[in-house]
C-alpha cells in the first residue's frame, strides 16, 4: 500500500491535475441535464393513426419534426402512401375539415419520421392531417386535425456542449502555456530529425550553388498545415538570406502566395539583406493540381535543385512531385498532414514530418515563444484526450448508460 | 486509327508528356507550359462563372444585395499588392482571411478530436473475450499513437517503447495505403494505355 503510494505521489502533479479537472468534467456531464431544451410538443392520437410534432431542437428555426404510426393493422396493409398535409392552426375552416390543408408531403409507408422544412415560418402554430391513400390513390383514411406545433431557433445546441467543453479546457491550457513561454519558463520539446534535416538541407544547397525548391502545398490560406507550412517558410527563407542561397516557391492557391511572397520578402529584410530578395522567384503558378504537378517537375529537372521542400497539405500530385524530385538527387524533405499522401513521401523523401510532426516544426522552427507555449498546451490537450479515451472506455466497459453518443450527442439528454 | 482530331490531339499529349521519362525534353517542356496555360485560363472562366458572376455581380448589382459590397472591397484591396505605395492596403483582406482560419476551432475540435474518441469508445463488448480483446487493443493502439506524436517527453524509456509501437502502428497502416492507391493508380496508367491503344490506334478493342 505504501509503494503504490509512493507511485502515485512519482506521477507528476499536472498530470493528476488534468485527470481531476477531466474526471469532474464528465461527472459533471454524464447525470445532468445541463440546459436542457425547451420545446413545445403536442401530441394527437385516433385508434388508426398516432402522430406526434414538435420544434426541431438545436436548429435554427423553421422546421417541425412528425412522428406518426400507423395503428390500425388492416388498414396499414392497404396503406401504400402517406400524405402530409399542413395549415396555420386557426385559419379556414373547422377541425375535422381538410379542405384548407395543403399537401406538404407524400411519404412510403414505411417512414415513420418526417422533418418538415418546407415554407415553415417560426412562431406560427401549424395543424397537420395525414391520409392514407392505397396504390390508386384512393383515401383509406384521414386523420383528425394534429397541433398546434410552432417552430422556433434555439441559441444553444444541446448536441455541442462537449465541444464547448473541451473548447474552453484547450484554450485555457494552451493559453496557459503561451503565458508560462512569455515568461521565459524552459519548455521542453524533443528534437525532430526532420527540423535538423532542413537546416542541414539549405547548407548543402550553400555549398553547391544551387537552390532549394519549396512547395506549400495545395490548400487554402486557412488550413493549419499551410500556416504551419509558411511557419517553416518564414525560417528557411532567413537561413537562405544570410547563407545567400536561393529559394524557388511556385505557389498554387493565389492568397496563400500572396501571403508567401510577403513573408519571404520580410524574411530577407529580417535577416538585413532586402536587395537579394528576387521576386521572380516567388510566383504563382496555376491552380490546377495536375497542370501544377507537371510545371514542378519541369521546374525541377530544368533547376537540378539542391533541396526540395514539400510542406503542407497535398493531394494525388505528392508522388509526382516527390518521385520527380528524388530523380534530381536532390535531398527532399516532406511533411504533410494528408493521411493518405504520407506513404508516398515516406518512400520517395529522405526525411519525413509525419501528421502533427510539421504543425510541431513550425513551432520549433520559429522560435517563436507564443508557438512554443501553443504546442507545448496543444501537448497537454492531448493528455486530457488520452484521459478522456481512457476513463470513458472503462466506464463503458463497466456498463455505465449514455456512453455511446456523450460526445457527440450531448450525452444522451 | 481515329480520324476524331480532339483524340489525336489527346494521344499526342499523352505521349509528350510520358516523355519526361526518358528525361526532361523540348516536347515535355511544350507539353507543360501547354497545360499550365490553359490550366490558369480555365480557372479564370471558372472563377467568372461559377463565382464571380452568380455570387457577387447578379446578387449585388441585379438583386441590390448591398452587403456584397464589402467582399468587393475586400478584393479590390488585394489588387493594392501590385502597387508598392498603396501596397499596405492588401494586408487588410489577409488578415481577415488568416484570422478568419479561427471559426474552424470547433469543427475541428469536434470532428478531429470528439467524434475520433467517441468512434474509439463505441466498440462493442459483447460476445465474450474477444470483442472487449480486440477494444483494447484498439485503445492501446490509439493511445501509442498518441504518444508517438508527444512532444514534451523525449523517447526514451518506455515512453520511447510506447510510442515505438505507435509509430510501427502508423507504418502498418501506411503500407496498407500505400499499396491500395498504388493499386488506383496502376488502373489510371492502364485507363491512358487503352486510350491510347483502342480509341486512337484502334488495335484492341
Amino acid at each position: 500500500m505504501i509503494k503504490l503510494s509512493k507511485k502515485i505521489f512519482k506521477v507528476p502533479v499536472n498530470v493528476l491535475l488534468v485527470t481531476l479537472v477531466v474526471t469532474s468534467c464528465i461527472s459533471l456531464y454524464l447525470p445532468i441535464p445541463l440546459f436542457a431544451q425547451e420545446s413545445v410538443s403536442a401530441a394527437g392520437a385516433s385508434d388508426v393513426l398516432i402522430l406526434d410534432g414538435k420544434d426541431t431542437p438545436n436548429d435554427g428555426g423553421g422546421s417541425i419534426d412528425l412522428k406518426f404510426e400507423i395503428k390500425d393493422k388492416s388498414i396499414l396493409d392497404k396503406t401504400y402512401n402517406v400524405i402530409i398535409m399542413r395549415k396555420i392552426a386557426g385559419d379556414g375552416a373547422v377541425n375535422g375539415s381538410t379542405e384548407d390543408y395543403k399537401e406538404v408531403k407524400q411519404l412510403d409507408v414505411s417512414t415513420k419520421r418526417y422533418n418538415d422544412k418546407k415554407g415553415i415560418e417560426d412562431g406560427i402554430p401549424y395543424s397537420y392531417v395525414v391520409k392514407l391513400v392505397d396504390k390508386s390513390n384512393n383515401v383509406l383514411f384521414t386523420s383528425p386535425s394534429y397541433g398546434p406545433f410552432i417552430s422556433s431557433p434555439q441559441w444553444y445546441n444541446t448536441e455541442k456542449t462537449a465541444v464547448l467543453i473541451l473548447s474552453i479546457i484547450s484554450i485555457f491550457i494552451i493559453l496557459l502555456f503561451i503565458n508560462l513561454a512569455k515568461q521565459g519558463r524552459n519548455l521542453y520539446i524533443r528534437p525532430l530529425a526532420g527540423i535538423k534535416a532542413i537546416e542541414d538541407a539549405v547548407g548543402r544547397a550553400t555549398e553547391m550553388g544551387k537552390p532549394c525548391i519549396y512547395i506549400p502545398g495545395i490548400s487554402t490560406i486557412d488550413d493549419i498545415s499551410t500556416l504551419a507550412s509558411i511557419s517553416i517558410l518564414s525560417k528557411i527563407s532567413e537561413v537562405i538570406a544570410n547563407y545567400q542561397s536561393r529559394i524557388v516557391i511556385p505557389n498554387y492557391e493565389p492568397i496563400v502566395y500572396s501571403v508567401i511572397d510577403e513573408v519571404v520578402k520580410n524574411a530577407y529584410v529580417k535577416a538585413g539583406r532586402p536587395d537579394a530578395y528576387k521576386q521572380e522567384d516567388v510566383y504563382y503558378l496555376t491552380g490546377r493540381q495536375f497542370a501544377y504537378a507537371s510545371g514542378i517537375a519541369g521546374l525541377m529537372s530544368r533547376e537540378k535543385p539542391a533541396a526540395n521542400f514539400f510542406l503542407g497539405w497535398f493531394m494525388a500530385e505528392s508522388l509526382i512531385l516527390a518521385e520527380a524530385g528524388a530523380m534530381t538527387g536532390a535531398i527532399q524533405i516532406a511533411g504533410t498532414d494528408s493521411i493518405s499522401q504520407i506513404p508516398f513521401f515516406i518512400v520517395a523523401c529522405d526525411y519525413t514530418l509525419i501528421g502533427e510532426e510539421l504543425y510541431a516544426a513550425g513551432a520549433y522552427m520559429g522560435g517563436d515563444s507564443k508557438l512554443l507555449g501553443g504546442l507545448k498546451g496543444q501537448d497537454y490537450v492531448k493528455l486530457v484526450l488520452m484521459i478522456i479515451l481512457v476513463v470513458l472506455f472503462f466506464l463503458k466497459l463497466a456498463g455505465v448508460e449514455g456512453i455511446d453518443t456523450l460526445l457527440v450527442g450531448g450525452g444522451g439528454h | 486509327m481515329s480520324t476524331n482530331p480532339w483524340i489525336w490531339v489527346g494521344a499526342i499529349s499523352t505521349i509528350m508528356i510520358f516523355t519526361y521519362l526518358w528525361k526532361e525534353n523540348p516536347l515535355y517542356r511544350l507539353a507543360e507550359h501547354v497545360f499550365v496555360g490553359i490550366s490558369v485560363g480555365y480557372l479564370i472562366c471558372v472563377t467568372w462563372y461559377n463565382v464571380l458572376h452568380p455570387k457577387l455581380y447578379v446578387p449585388l448589382f441585379h438583386e441590390h444585395q448591398w452587403i456584397l459590397i464589402v467582399p468587393l472591397v475586400m478584393s479590390i484591396m488585394m489588387l493594392f499588392r501590385f502597387s508598392s505605395k498603396h501596397g499596405w492596403l492588401s494586408f487588410w483582406p489577409l488578415a481577415f482571411l488568416i484570422g478568419f482560419s479561427g471559426y474552424g476551432i470547433p469543427a475541428s475540435i469536434d470532428t478531429n478530436m470528439l467524434k475520433q474518441i467517441q468512434a474509439t469508445i463505441n466498440v462493442s463488448f459483447a460476445g465474450g473475450i474477444i470483442p472487449i480483446i480486440t477494444a483494447l487493443v484498439i485503445l492501446l493502439g490509439t493511445l501509442s499513437c498518441l504518444i508517438y506524436f508527444y512532444f514534451s517527453f523525449p523517447h526514451k524509456g518506455a515512453v520511447g517503447k510506447i510510442a515505438k509501437f505507435g509509430s510501427m502502428l502508423l507504418m502498418i497502416s501506411f503500407g496498407a495505403s500505400f499499396g491500395y492507391t498504388v493499386m488506383a493508380r496502376i488502373s489510371l496508367l492502364i485507363g491512358r494505355v487503352l486510350f491510347l491503344l483502342r480509341d486512337w490506334l484502334g488495335v484492341v478493342h
